[in-house]
């Protein structure tokens, strides 16, 4: 009895150090990563891009030399199956990686990451927005390498605002969670503080990767709003897109798909011209920029590879997320003088680093979040490519679409003013 | 106002013919069988995702795009007379000589269920596990304008197109041999095979019959959904509260259940979206307490 109770005290107890034990720093004969993402359901088309992209990047740092000559090994995980699965999988793999990236739902990032937190694994959210991670929290370990929501629905509340300053009245067709109830939020808060006139119509919310938005879309069409806004994002869109097209819901008003891209080529395909699109991000088939070499590079590498063109922000996502790990890990290297750091270090390294990306520098702030530009442009077909491109796209730099360091967007955009509209970009036109 | 109400009717309705469709099949697998088919909705998914690989196909092929529609009802016939046949002969043939009844259907009902994972990972092996999208399919046929709202000519269609299985499967089940061989076993299968109707063949043909329903629901609501993991399982819930509301074994019973079914959730998208949903569980709720049995509940004498 007592033998029996001795070994479970000691059990428990390299249990509770099991995690902190794997964290020293000894240089790894390869940097094991789990990769998070969705392969299965109507998420699936995140899932694809992402692992693809992922793979190049690794490929691309491990025959650069890798981090001081150690490569990055990757696992991928399915994060279908809701946050109670993806908690129990993190608690798996939390001995074996140095770090987790990934978490496309905002519903699973957090859930995930004050579990990450506790075990002092380092996580770097690379596709999840929700402004609630990080605001009202301040963790040690969790970074996260894109802008938030609110900095999408403001970019398109700028962006119609500028381009369409005639619209009377707004509806919207949002998943029913986190993000989506964000994004109509800071949307029609952001609209209506530059444009006092706007009125907010009827606001639906439809379940998470339900796929049949047709009651939803006659509802809309009927009240014939001028402008309908929709976060669906992944299969979702394509879906709606779908859908949208079929019942003749494009044709009337104007329709803004704030992740319109992330439908991916199916979703591009079937995308008519006129709609607004938030490119988000990462947007690589952004006419004006696809010629310079770094871009040319990534998108050709994957096209050859992939046979796909890296329509959605997927690719350029989880690319800054590794490039990011891979620049924290050699900014310790070199503060540690050389000698392999710990994953606190690596942390620590993260925090106001700078790291440069094909479309620009990103900074990951104090609240470790990062701080990045985002796009949006109006959908058209070209002869160039099979599927939609985005035109007259306007790039919104960070400071213009993020709230500074502590201060909530809701607080942020209360306090916006209509004179904005004058300091934007000039929108880019595609020319062929 | 009545222009909404008329356009959200016409939605439930064209979403009812297809859960009508797997409803029926259901209820036709109770009736004859006297099993509760959990592994219906696979059919239905199954039937969903060939029809969205043949529009794949077709497009990639070249061929002409309204090639999809006889495709579709291709595709429902194939992966009901596929599934179905060995489905009833090697998980529940053994199953209908055991006493007593509630052992019975138990077994019976954990043996499509174990069916029903088994397909749901068979699905992903085959399709593998990205959302297939056919909605193209959706707009070829155009779209008519009724009460100034568009309504898809392809899911208008669809009502008439469930009359047409309604209408088809009543002349079968009462004046063809086999129909009435399949009404007989569903009254009293013992009876029947004293009077010298093989029993054990009319079972695999309910079945499959059956299996093709619901394939055939799956094909024609391909192009209006995504067509993605975890469809079979939603519309397993939604086509047992269909059959508990009409009564199981009820036909004709299943095509006013579908229907209400369907306008309560386009009526809900409409007037109160919170509640869309949970809309069709409501009404079988509210059913179930007030006639337990279901609205056409069994009349004895006859099942089917």
């Amino acid at each position: 009895m007592t033998k029996t109770m001795w070994s479970a005290a000691g059990l428990a107890l390299a249990m509770a150090f099991g995690p902190v034990a794997t964290h020293a720093a000894t240089k790894p004969g390869a940097l094991k990563i789990a990769i998070v993402t969705f392969f299965s359901s109507s998420g699936a088309v995140v899932g694809g891009p992402t692992a693809d992209a992922a793979k190049l990047t690794i490929d691309d740092i491990n025959h650069a030399g890798g981090i001081d000559g150690v490569p990055i090994e990757a696992q991928y995980i399915d994060e279908s199956g809701g946050p109670t699965k993806n908690i129990a999988e993190l608690r798996s793999v939390a001995g074996n990686v140095a770090a987790v990236i990934g978490y496309a739902s905002s519903a699973d990032c957090l859930a995930v990451a004050p579990v990450a937190e506790q075990m002092s694994l380092l996580t770097i959210m690379s596709d999840c927005d929700t402004n609630a991670l990080f605001e009202g929290h301040s963790y040690q370990w969790i970074f996260r390498t894109i802008p938030p929501a609110s900095s999408n629905a403001v970019a398109m509340a700028l962006y119609i605002s500028k381009m369409y300053p005639a619209i009377k009245d707004i509806a919207g067709i949002n998943p029913d969670y986190a993000f989506g109830r964000d994004e109509w939020k800071y949307f029609t808060q952001a609209m209506q503080r530059l444009n006092p006139q706007v009125k907010i119509g009827t606001a639906l919310f439809p379940a998470l990767f339900s796929g049949d938005y047709t009651s939803e879309l006659s509802r809309l069409s009927g009240e014939r709003p001028a402008l309908i806004y929709s976060s669906l994002w992944g299969g979702d869109v394509v879906a709606l897109i779908q859908q949208g097209a079929a019942q003749g819901v494009f044709g009337q008003g104007l329709v803004a798909l704030a992740a319109g891209t992330q439908g991916g080529v199916e979703g591009m395909k079937a995308l008519p011209a006129g709609v607004v699109v938030g490119a988000e991000h990462g947007y690589l088939m952004h006419p004006g920029r696809i010629d310079e070499p770094n871009v040319a590079k990534f998108v050709n590498a994957y096209h050859q590879r992939f046979n796909e063109y890296p329509v959605s922000p997927y690719p350029f996502t989880i690319q800054r997320a590794l490039l990011a790990l891979r620049d924290g890990y050699q900014t310790a290297l070199k503060s540690g003088g050389g000698s392999w750091p710990t994953s606190e270090a690596v942390a620590h390294a993260l925090v106001g680093l700078t790291v440069p990306t094909m479309l620009g520098a990103m900074t990951i702030q104090t609240d470790h979040q990062a701080s990045y530009g985002e796009q949006v442009g109006v959908s058209v077909h070209t002869k160039a490519y099979p599927f939609a491109v985005c035109d007259k796209i306007i790039t919104f730099p960070a400071d213009m679409i993020m709230p500074p360091v502590g201060q909530s967007a809701e607080d942020w955009i209360s306090k916006l003013t209509p004179d904005v509209l004058a300091k934007l970009p000039a929108p880019r036109e595609y020319n062929p | 106002m009545f222009w909404q109400v008329v356009s959200a009717t016409i939605d439930g309705v064209t979403s009812g013919a297809t859960l009508f469709l797997v409803a029926v099949g259901l209820s036709l697998i109770f009736g004859v069988l006297k099993v509760l088919n959990a592994a219906h909705g696979s059919f239905y998914a199954i039937g969903a995702f060939t029809a969205a690989w043949a529009w794949g196909v077709i497009g990639a092929i070249g061929l002409p795009t309204y090639c999809i529609y006889p495709c579709l009802f291709v595709s429902a016939l194939v992966v009901g007379v596929l599934l179905g046949p060995p489905l009833e002969r090697l998980l529940l043939r053994w199953t209908f000589d055991i006493e007593p009844a509630t052992r019975r259907e138990n077994l019976q009902l954990l043996a499509t269920f174990a069916a029903f994972l088994m397909l749901e990972d068979a699905q992903k092996l085959v399709f593998g596990t990205s959302p297939y999208y056919s909605g193209g399919a959706l707009g070829l046929l155009g779209a008519t304008r009724i009460g100034g709202l568009l309504h898809t000519n392809y899911q208008l269609l669809l009502v008439p197109l469930a009359g047409v299985v309604l209408l088809a499967l009543r002349i079968f089940l009462r004046r063809s041999r086999i129909g009435r061989w399949m009404i007989a076993v569903a009254a009293d299968a013992e009876m029947a095979s004293a009077m010298g109707i093989r029993v054990g063949p009319v079972r695999v043909l309910s079945f499959t019959l059956g299996a093709v329903l619901a394939a055939l629901g799956g094909a024609l609501a391909s192009p209006t959904v995504g067509v993605s993991i975890g469809i079979g399982a939603d519309m397993m819930v939604l086509s047992f509260a269909v059959v508990a509301i009409a009564g199981l074994g009820q036909i004709e019973g299943a095509v006013l259940a579908a229907v209400i079914i369907g306008i309560a959730h386009s009526l809900a998208v409409f007037f109160l979206p919170v509640l869309s949903t949970v809309a069709p569980f409501l009404i079988m709720l509210l059913v179930l307490l007030v006639r337990p049995i279901g609205l056409f509940g069994p009349v004895r004498q006859r099942s089917i």
